[in-house]
């Protein structure tokens, strides 16, 4: 006697029994079944096969005897071949081509519950050549007597649509009449079809806004109310002049309606259709306390977005003190349990800050960034740190000492995301704020202290420090100076094996620190570190700047260095085109032009000084020509800009006839050269590496 | 719209699952997995509301089933709660005081239930007492075949 359904069921709930094996029985149990010829079995089979389904085993096999069931016409057994199909055919499967002959039996079938069942399992599966065949069959059916067919059907349409996106042309106002249906349910459907249609194609469906204006006014169905809303939001997007039209119904709503959701909804659409209104703003700001003062999480996190909607859009616009009193409400929900709440606030701390209340805005989201409870979005915070600090210029910022300070605490908190932006904000604002430098000069020494800490993978705080120390050098008292010194000629830099970018920041650094510095043994520790530099760094750009530097420091002359002291500003973008280029960089200037020589017929090169579009319609003899072309030659020999021709196997015209004669020596000696080459095997290249010499001869 | 819901059990067995969007087989049993660890266990005096991927969860715990609804971002969050809220009440009518164990043993009603309620991942019956009858009306159909079986066999 074979198991029933439940019989599976209650054998998987029994405690003591192995689950797999059991599963594995039934599996194979139902395998055998289903090839049954008889209806009942089959359908026994596949009603087990979707409770295995539940448990993770495949269905897919199964689809043809799933078809065979569905057909069945018995109501049960089709009821579960439907259900099946539902949940296991999909719309690129292969057996949906021979499905598509049984929903159309469905769909003009005359019993009203088995195209009910049948509908509801096409809008899970439909595919596009299903919907293209069955679309028609549709259409009739908008206009059946139930009304529970219609009302199915025009949600299905929405599916249809999706799939064959041209049977909307044909259809569409056919299902735009059902907004006058009797039936709500029917409106219903069309409703949330039109919705889901005005999201990809407001245009479209503008049409049917007579019609939706009316159900809008006097439906009492809080869902279809709230797809109406979102609806009209669409729709006012392509047809301004609804607007007028919208704000009596928009009103009406939101006072009368106590659900809470059509509350929200409303705002969301007033926020969005009617950024400007302040009547509207009035009346929303009303609504507020109700919300603030709801110890429904919930609402907590409606009013998050519902601040950062009323918010984003009003109160910016007019003023960010406004905001102050919501500031409060914004950092408890900062601290809420819930984390999605959390994200949210941190986004409204964005929009809310202002100069005044920056500081302890700042002190509170670094207060958090430290709780373990947030190493999730320890990211987002402070990332909404520099945000704040660096927006529109460092427009909120009022003490720039205590911003540096905020930028070096983060700096410690060593998040590498964040380190570029950082180390960019710290060297923008201290080119640009140059009171700060003295101060900045000094914390930067202080944090340079424990320069190990601060090794992350492309180190760029450390080569912002650097920079800072070094640029600004000037700034430091004779004992800052010789701290200065001190740390950087440390030998632990090279130990630590930083990123490259910090050793090229050290070797500038230390150039400058000795351009400032007066006394002698300065200079000998700034050279011998170079030495070192030099030397013991992998990187080769590294070795070769510092060889550069310490060149320029042993050879030339201190004061004639003194440029190095010249201070780096920030320049406007603008500042280049007051700037008149010289009169070398002239218009007409040919740059390694090609077609300055030519391949004459013996296959020799021959070199034009000039080109004869540059004489014009002047006519000249043969001797002026010659004369002319001197003169150009010999301009663009004393020209120190003109860049020569290619060293080819000709050398310049002057010396070329004499070399001819070389030229053919060339040439022969060339084809020897290739012939000796062919015959001999190509020896293998060797290098050599030279370890023994130091690089710097002594 | 809709995309899926999902009835999970406190010990994460899947009692219901009904897509109305297209995922593929490995796509299910990965988005079930991940929801499964998201909801289970989740503090009740938390938000409902849940992003995922880039959609919105809404779950809700009844006894002991989590209910989890998978939205579009801009659907209204509230409404879809009250669309658990009334799945659950219509189950509850149904079944007389539903249990979890009513949905064990009669999943295939609750799939049932749940299709008039929603079709293509909109709501389009609001009534419960509309859905009931048809629900009724095709059990008595069940029934009728049910009893004409037996008398053929007797």
């Amino acid at each position: 006697m074979s198991k029933s359904a439940t019989d599976v069921i209650k054998g998987l709930r029994k405690g003591k029994i192995d689950r797999t094996a059991f599963l594995t029985t039934v599996y194979s149990e139902i395998r055998e079944e289903v090839k049954s010829p008889d209806l009942a079995t089959k359908t026994n089979a596949i009603r087990k096969l979707f409770i295995l389904a539940l448990e993770g085993y495949d269905m897919e096999w199964a689809s043809f005897h799933i078809l065979e069931v569905m057909s069945s016409q018995k109501f049960s057994q089709k009821h579960s071949g439907l259900l099946a199909a539902s949940q296991c055919f999909k719309p690129n499967s292969d057996i949906l081509f021979l499905a598509t002959n049984f929903f159309r039996r469905e769909l003009v079938a005359n019993n009203t519950i088995d195209t009910c069942i049948a509908i509801n399992t096409l809008a899970c599966i439909v595919n596009a050549d299903m919907s293209k065949e069955l679309l028609n069959d549709c259409v009739t059916l908008l206009n059946a007597s139930k009304p529970i067919l219609r009302k199915k059907v025009c949600v299905l349409f929405y599916k249809l649509f999706l799939q064959y996106p041209d049977g909307l042309v044909i259809c569409f106002e056919r299902l735009a009449e059902k907004l006058r249906d009797e039936s709500p349910g029917v409106v219903m459907g069309t409703v949330n079809t039109i919705y889901e249609l005005s999201r990809l194609n407001p245009a479209f469906v503008l049409f049917t806004a007579q019609a939706l204006y009316e159900i809008l006014n006097t439906t009492t169905n809080n869902f279809v109310l709230i797809k109406l809303i979102k609806l009209f939001v669409e729709l006012a997007k392509v047809e301004p002049r609804l607007l007028k039209k919208l704000s009596g119904p928009f009103i009406r709503i939101l006072t009368s309606n106590p659900a809470k959701s059509v509350e929200f909804e409303v705002i969301r659409a007033i926020c969005a259709v009617f950024p400007e209104s302040e009547d509207m703003l009035r009346i929303i700001l009303q609504k507020l306390p109700g919300f603030l003062d709801s110890h429904d999480p919930n609402c907590k996190f409606y009013i998050v977005k519902y601040l950062g909607l009323v918010v984003l859009h009003k109160l910016i616009q007019i003023n960010r003190d406004y905001a102050e009193e919501y500031r409060i409400f914004i950092m408890e929900a900062l601290q809420s349990k819930d984390v999605t709440i959390r994200l949210r606030a941190l986004e409204l701390i964005k929009i809310t800050t202002t100069n005044k209340s920056l500081i302890e805005t700042i002190k509170n989201l670094l207060i958090e960034v430290e709780k373990p409870i947030n190493a999730g979005i320890k990211e987002e915070l402070i990332s909404t740190c520099l945000y704040l600090l660096s927006l529109n210029q460092y427009e909120l910022v009022e003490d720039f000492k205590w911003m540096f300070e905020v930028l070096l605490q983060i700096v410690n908190f060593k998040t590498s995301i964040h380190e570029a932006q950082l180390s960019s904000i710290m060297l923008d604002v201290v080119l640009r704020v140059e009171e700060l430098r003295e101060e900045a000069c000094e914390l930067s020494l202080n944090a340079l202290e424990i320069f190990d800490t601060l090794k992350s993978e492309k180190c760029e705080a450390l080569t912002a420090l650097l920079f800072i120390i070094g640029e600004f050098s000037n700034y430091f008292s004779e004992g800052n100076l010789i701290k200065a010194l001190s740390l950087v000629t440390k030998p632990r830099w090279e130990l630590l094996n930083f990123h490259e970018s910090v050793y090229n920041a050290l070797s500038s650094c230390v150039f400058k620190i000795f351009i400032r510095a007066k006394e002698d043994g300065v200079f000998k520790a700034c050279v011998k570190k170079l030495e070192e530099n030099s030397v013991q760094i992998e990187h080769m750009e590294s070795q070769e700047r510092s060889l550069l530097y310490l060149n320029i420091l042993t050879t030339s002359d201190k004061e004639k260095l003194n440029f190095v002291l010249k201070p780096f500003l920030p320049i406007h973008p603008s500042a280049q085109s007051l700037i008149f280029p010289p009169d070398a960089l002239q218009q007409n200037f040919i740059v390694n032009d090609d077609e300055l020589f030519t391949t004459k017929s013996d296959g020799t090169l021959e070199y034009h000084y000039y080109r004869e579009e540059d004489f014009g319609d002047i006519q000249m003899t043969d001797q002026e020509k010659k004369a002319a072309k001197l003169k150009i030659k010999e301009k663009q020999m004393q020209d120190p800009y003109y860049i020569k021709p290619k060293k080819g196997k000709k050398k310049k015209g002057k010396k070329s006839k004499k070399l001819e004669g070389k030229v053919e020596e060339i040439k022969e000696t060339a084809e020897v050269v290739k012939e000796e080459e062919i015959k001999k095997p190509e020896a293998p290249k060797k290098y050599s590496v030279n370890r023994a010499e130091p690089l710097i001869p002594s | 719209m809709i995309h899926f819901i999902l009835l999970i059990s406190r010990h994460g067995k899947i009692r219901c699952s009904k897509y109305f969007s297209t995922y593929s087989n490995k796509e299910r049993e990965k988005l079930q997995k991940e929801i499964k660890g998201l909801t289970i266990g989740r503090n009740s005096k938390l938000c409902n509301f849940l992003e995922y991927k880039e959609m919105i969860l809404v779950a809700k715990r009844y006894a002991s089933l989590y209910f989890v609804l998978g939205q579009d971002k801009e659907e209204n969050e509230l409404i879809s709660l009250e669309v658990l809220q009334f799945f659950v009440e219509i189950l509850d009518k149904y079944f007389k005081n539903v249990c979890e164990l009513d949905i064990i043993f009669n999943f295939h009603k609750a799939y049932y239930l749940l299709d008039e309620m929603l079709v293509a991942g909109h709501i389009i019956e609001t009534s419960k007492k509309q859905i009931l009858r048809v629900i009724a009306n095709q059990d008595e159909i069940m029934e009728d075949a049910l009893v004409e079986t037996e008398t053929r066999s007797s």
